[in-house]
């Protein structure tokens, strides 16, 4: 996995140096007159000065377990967020016979989605584009969108309806496309329950944060990127706020409250996270 | 919430009884009456009378000793909150200092001005150094030498009382006149 | 400039341009847009299970190390470690990736786990990855050496860069407070120089108690330290090495000299002084001895603070009538009140090491608060509030604030308050102490 590694190692800052402590306990020192007649160094003064580098003698993580824990959960989607781990929990060296399995399950899932996923591999927002076939992939499912229009206007109110046939004729406005008001309803307030965004450090009002994440259409996540990435890597405060966003939407799954029927709609949705009125 | 004239005279009283570390000391009641002034100042006098039993007689303290300073004059003044002037009820009490100071010119004082909790660390040790100014330059206006006195603050770092009320605070915001030699 | 509007003009306007772009090039990938303008905002439940080892002496540091991190992050207030006996996953071994959904199961958002290692050199190794569990990604992975007595700066220095991945702001954990040890009652009291760990670990006394000290600061670039010593016929200022225990006094200043800081080079000390009764600020350098009186003023001037960049001098002056904060060049010229009107009494200016915030005390009523305010005065926040609140100083990060508190009638205690006011707690100190002195990020 790319993005692991990637994520890796930010090289560290500190050097070495050497400082010591003279003894521990009292020195006594008797100066002249009008200084204090006794004095004891600080027996807490650092010795050696720690040294740190990064990691990278370190073996990554194991790819292939890595792989195998993210791919059991995988075939059986809604069984993810908590039975499975338990009863995982218990065997722990078993990851490693699991991983000569790992092959075999791929298939398993739906091909769609792991081509899908292997096509969306970069966090970058621009790549999205050649994910052209993804289109073509999302398609096959997409199959029953034109139903959606029923249900859709029966929730809806009257702008969506409208909307909704020509999906392609308008781009991201955060109106709802397709989906009803309630949805994208159900939609914020569960994410507003899970972004934790911290609102003690500087800035933090200033925090923007924009995740684009495709679904499956059982409502579990593909693939989430933060829209502003390259940016929001190079400043601690934004890549923390950056690992929130994501932790939020990831922590959404699966996203069931979206209607199956009108996945055309909902497969791709941009979350904003705007801590300005969240950290007033 | 000042104290009152007559608070502030009786806390010296009993300050000065607290410290007369001699025999019964005979608080002075009010006024300004002066102790019995000795003929001179620094005969070096016999050794102490300290510890054997003595029979109640009343007896002032030693002239010219500092328990004679404190009982007589009184060695503290008091200031209202975040002033440095000397209040009336000071200067009688610095009258009463000078006048036994220039009876007796060999004592050489400290004047050390002292605040309340009331405010802050740095702030207070700025503060008492104006109140032991203030002492100061009363003290030679009344004619003692200037080459006999020098001040320090003590900012809020030695409360006389540990209170935490009014009265408290009251005591705490001193000028405080202490005999560094010369007395008997 | 504020860093807010530094977020504001780099980040919106990208953000805005990616928007157009997008939208107007690829129409049919168009996304459903949802705004969240609220957030559930809460400590961080993050999980830090005990270091691994590969003896028991490994085993028993890694316990420690992990316990250490825990109350620290703890502190800080932005998280929520969570407890060890919740743990699905045992015996995590570092190299390995951990298995995300035993974490997700006990809501742990984040996850730290290292290893301990004794190198042949004797050496302590300590390794640790810092996961999003959710998200099962790494973000950050380091490595520590350092000799096994040590490990408690490794903890320190682990937590610093957990806290920094985490919340974006800089770490503070390896660092360490001088103080005023208390002891005694409140009309006879001891107080000692004493310094500690950051978390109350190694306390020792610099100082005899028998003399007063009070007021001690660090220098910003070295193991020194100034402070004020208070003996019955005099107060000076001293320079103290605490890694030498080398002092000397700053100047031979007749009359009471006082309330002494660091430049933010450490090359030079402002200082009060007060001669017949009137304080002025005075710089000295410290390598040429020659000092300089920055104000000339008959009222009472004194507290004088750097500005991080050396240029402005925050002070404290009643020349308005009742003690205010000022700020001047550090020539001395300039001087500006910045303290609102007739809001209370203000004093003890602390320039954040950050540069964006002054710390001070503030009194209304009966009441003593600590509080901070923009450079210009603007933005006042009040953080504490009680009987008696005094002597800001600055965690390195210029977001969290160690001071003391006194109670009607206690003793004195170590606090510590974040710049929102949201997180005050008593600091890990267990007996009575004043004037902390935070020290800047350890070498």
């Amino acid at each position: 996995m790319d993005r692991v590694r990637s994520a890796n190692l930010t090289p560290a800052l500190i050097a070495s140096a050497a400082l010591h402590v003279a003894a521990v306990g009292a020195g006594f020192i008797v100066w002249p007159h009008d200084t204090p007649t006794v004095l004891m160094k600080a027996s807490a003064v650092p010795v050696t000065i720690v040294t740190s580098a990064p990691v990278a003698d370190i073996r990554p993580a194991v790819e292939a377990d890595v792989q195998e824990t993210a791919a059991v959960p995988e075939p059986t989607p809604e069984a993810v967020p908590a039975p499975p781990a338990p009863v995982q929990a218990a065997p722990a060296p078993a990851p490693t016979p699991k991983v000569a399995p790992a092959p075999a399950p791929k298939p398993k899932p739906t091909l769609d989605l792991d081509a899908l996923a292997a096509n969306l591999p970069k966090p970058k927002p621009q790549p999205r584009r050649p994910a052209l076939d993804l289109e073509a992939l999302a398609a096959n499912v997409r199959t029953p969108p034109q139903p959606r229009a029923g249900p859709t206007r029966a929730n809806a109110a009257q702008g969506p309806a409208r909307v909704e046939t020509d999906t392609k004729a308008r781009p991201a406005v955060g109106a709802a496309q397709g989906l009803s008001g309630s949805e994208i309803d159900a939609l914020r307030s569960k994410l507003i329950k899970l972004w934790n965004p911290n609102c003690g450090v500087e800035g933090a009002a200033n925090v923007l944060i924009r995740v684009e994440m495709r679904l499956t259409p059982d409502g579990r996540v593909i693939e989430a990127v933060d829209l502003d990435a390259d940016k929001n890597q190079s400043h601690p405060v934004l890549s923390a706020a950056s690992a929130r966003a994501l932790s939020a939407v990831a922590r959404g799954q699966p996203y069931s409250e979206l209607s199956r029927d009108t996945y055309a709609f909902w497969r791709d949705i941009i979350f904003t996270f705007n801590a300005r009125d969240a950290c007033r | 919430m000042p104290l009152t004239l007559r608070s502030a005279v009786n806390s010296v009283v009993v300050l000065a009884a607290l410290l007369a570390l001699g025999a019964c000391a005979t608080p002075k009641p009010e006024g300004p009456a002066p102790v019995p002034p000795p003929p001179t100042a620094p005969t070096p006098p016999p050794a102490r009378p300290l510890p054997p039993a003595q029979p109640p007689i009343a007896r002032g303290p030693i002239p010219g000793s500092v328990e004679d300073f404190v009982v007589s004059a009184g060695d503290r003044i008091y200031f209202d909150f975040d002033q440095y002037s000397v209040r009336p009820d000071g200067r009688l009490v610095l009258d009463l200092q000078a006048a036994w100071l220039n009876r007796y010119p060999g004592v050489q004082v400290r004047i050390e001005g002292n605040c309340d909790e009331r405010g802050t660390r740095e702030y207070n040790l700025a503060l008492g150094a104006r109140r032991a100014e203030s002492v100061r330059a009363y003290l030679v206006s009344r004619g003692v030498n200037a080459s006999r006195i020098t001040t320090i603050s003590y900012g809020k770092e030695r409360p006389i009382d540990s209170g935490t009320n009014e009265d408290a605070w009251a005591k705490n915001r001193n000028g405080h006149t202490t005999l560094v030699s010369g007395a008997r | 400039m504020r860093p807010g509007s530094l977020f504001a003009a780099l980040i919106l306007p990208f953000a805005l341009a990616l928007a157009v772009l997008s939208g107007s090039a690829s129409p049919a990938t168009a996304a459903v847009e949802v705004n969240i303008n609220q957030g559930n905002v809460e400590p961080l439940p993050i999980a830090i299970p005990p270091f691994a080892g590969r003896d028991q002496r490994s085993q028993n540091v890694g316990a420690q190390l992990a316990q250490v991190i825990s109350s620290n992050l703890q502190r800080s207030g932005f998280f929520r470690p969570l407890d060890p006996n919740s743990f699905i996953e045992r015996n995590l071994d570092v190299s390995v990736q951990p298995k995300f959904e035993d974490w997700k199961v006990i809501n742990a958002q984040a996850l730290v786990n290292g290893s301990v290692t004794t190198e042949a050199d004797g050496r302590l190794r300590v390794d640790f990855r810092i996961w999003d569990v959710y998200n099962g990604q790494q973000l950050q992975g380091l490595q520590f050496l350092s000799t096994p007595e040590n490990w408690r700066r490794i903890a320190h220095k682990i937590s610093d860069v957990v806290y920094k991945r985490l919340t974006g702001e800089e770490g503070y954990f390896d660092t360490r407070i001088v103080f005023v040890a208390e002891s005694g009652p409140k009309t006879a009291r001891v107080k000692r120089l004493a310094i500690m760990d950051q978390d109350g670990a190694n306390p020792s006394y610099l100082t005899d108690g028998s003399y007063m000290v009070m007021t001690p600061r660090f220098s910003t670039t070295d193991q020194e330290i100034t402070y004020m010593a208070l003996r019955a016929d005099s107060a000076r200022v001293y320079l103290f090495n605490i890694e030498t225990a080398r002092q000397e006094t700053i100047g031979d200043f007749p009359g009471v000299v006082f309330a002494p800081r660091f430049s933010p080079d450490g090359a030079k000390v402002a200082f009060s002084v007060d001669r017949a009764g009137n304080s002025d600020v005075y710089l000295m350098d410290l390598r040429s001895r020659q000092s300089t009186r920055l104000t000339n003023d008959p009222s009472i001037d004194t507290s004088p603070s750097f500005s991080p960049d050396g240029t402005r001098i925050a002070f404290n002056s009643d020349r308005g009538g009742s003690p205010q904060l000022y700020v001047m060049n550090a020539d001395g010229s300039g001087a500006r009140r910045i303290s609102p009107p007739g809001s209370g009494r203000y004093t003890t200016p602390v320039w954040s090491p950050k540069g964006d915030f002054i710390a001070f005390t503030k009194q209304t009523g009966g009441q003593f608060h600590i509080g901070v305010m923009r450079p210009d005065g603007s933005d006042e926040r009040i953080l504490t509030t009680s009987y008696l609140d005094e002597g800001p100083t600055w965690a390195p990060n210029g977001r969290v604030l160690m001071f003391f508190r006194e109670t009607e009638g206690g003793a004195s205690r170590l606090w510590t308050v974040d710049i929102s006011g949201r997180n005050a707690q008593l600091a890990p100190y267990p007996s009575a102490g004043s004037d902390p002195a935070w020290s800047p990020l350890l070498k």
